[in-house]
């Protein structure tokens, strides 16, 4: 099954021509070329643009938005990064700018929650612990829940944990891709964390005594 | 007995179903005795989801990793990565370019990309000032004839409410005898 796996990804390089063939034949005036490439990456940009955003039709514009600044970028664009990886920093820079022109206040947080949310912030407060890692796996509403909390953030603070925990990106790599220090992108992630248990402690009823 | 340093520090091993046995089971028992970190442990709940499940698998280098790949001299370049094209320096032709290959290629069917923000704030403009000015020609001229000078002119209301003295094939109505004198009568 590996093996048919790695001939048909042979096959496909041989056939297709590569982001770097593409990028040369874009620069070159090809505009089936930027196509190509445009349709190859899509999902991947779109993919990260609703790591920040649920709404689709924000998300294609912020897909179709990075591919436009990619095209105006091409001349610039040099090929030792992977297409891929220049195309992910052009998007969450455009997603971070966004983040920024709409920055949501959390007092909004609770009137926006689903029935099945706030079954959920139900749970959390009277299961027990190994009910509620159980439950967590089952349940959607807990990683939106989670998503709602993340939306209260300062963008800065969004921007961090989205890309270290959804794109699962290391601390150099976000430094390198929003052009802020390594030390920096630390201290923001310690605070962006400490923000987000502090929201998610507002949800939680203190209790009295101990059992 | 476990402490509550120690308590928080198993949080996400526990989340995970990593932790297992003696440790396990002190874990639940402080949780049960300690409010305070119950009650954290209810925080972490709401936010791991987010924070420590499995996220998307990496299926591509990336930018940074490229960096610290590359030797010395290009290493040095890895900050200007963050910004690998001037985000407002897009030449409008450009964008109309790409934009266009875009949608001929069916990437973005409906992309038709949307006014700048540049164009939205002058077609606002444009609509204040046209609200103004129409609110300026309003409250400073007046009109030929105002409402009571209509009421008051005799000649335009027996205009308005003159009656046919003939009928619509020309005939002549003959006049009805009022009310009052037939009762009258």
């Amino acid at each position: 099954m590996r093996g048919v796996l790695a001939f048909k990804r042979f096959a496909r390089s041989v056939s297709e021509p590569s982001d770097q063939d593409l990028v040369a034949g874009a620069l070159n005036g090809e505009p089936a070329a930027f196509a190509e490439l445009a349709t190859r990456h899509r999902s991947r940009v779109e993919r990260i643009c609703q790591r920040f955003f649920s709404d689709l039709e924000q998300v294609r514009d912020l897909a179709q938005e990075t591919f436009i600044h990619a095209y105006g970028g091409l001349k610039g664009y040099r090929a030792e990064i992977p297409f891929g990886a220049w195309l992910r920093a052009i998007a969450t820079n455009l997603c971070y700018d966004e983040l920024r022109r709409r920055r949501r206040r959390p007092e909004e947080l609770v009137a926006d929650f689903s029935v099945a949310e706030a079954n959920w912030v139900g749970l959390v407060n009277t299961a027990t612990p190994e009910e509620l890692v159980e439950a967590a796996e089952e349940r959607r509403e807990a990683k939106t829940l989670a998503d709602k909390l993340l939306a209260t953030l300062k963008p800065e603070d969004r921007l961090v944990l989205t890309l270290q925990n959804g794109e699962e990106m290391s601390i150099s790599e976000i430094a390198a891709i929003v052009g802020w220090s390594e030390a920096k992108v630390k201290i923001r992630a310690f605070r962006a964390r400490q923000a987000l248990r502090r929201q998610a402690a507002r949800l939680v009823r203190p209790r009295k005594g101990g059992e | 007995m476990m402490n509550c340093f120690e308590a928080r520090q198993d949080f996400v091993g526990f989340w995970q179903s990593a932790l297992e046995g003696e440790r396990r089971r002190e874990l639940l028992a402080h949780l049960k005795g300690c409010l305070k970190c119950d009650r954290a442990f209810r925080a972490f709940a709401l936010t791991a989801p987010m924070l420590h499940s499995g996220g998307v698998a990496k299926t591509e280098p990336s930018i940074g990793a490229a960096a610290h790949d590359a030797p010395q001299s290009m290493r040095q370049d890895a900050p200007h990565l963050g910004f690998p094209i001037d985000m407002n320096g897009l030449r409008r032709a450009d964008a109309h370019r790409a934009a266009e290959i875009l949608r001929r290629a069916s990437v973005y069917r409906l992309a038709d990309r949307r006014p700048s923000r540049h164009w939205r704030e002058v077609a606002a403009g444009l609509s204040a000032v046209a609200a103004a000015v129409l609110l300026l020609y309003f409250s400073v001229a007046t009109p030929s004839q105002s409402f009571d000078d209509a009421l008051v002119n005799t000649d335009s209301i027996s205009e308005t409410t003159a009656q046919p003295d003939t009928d619509f094939l020309g005939q002549q109505i003959p006049t009805i005898p009022a009310v009052s004198s037939d009762l009258a009568g």
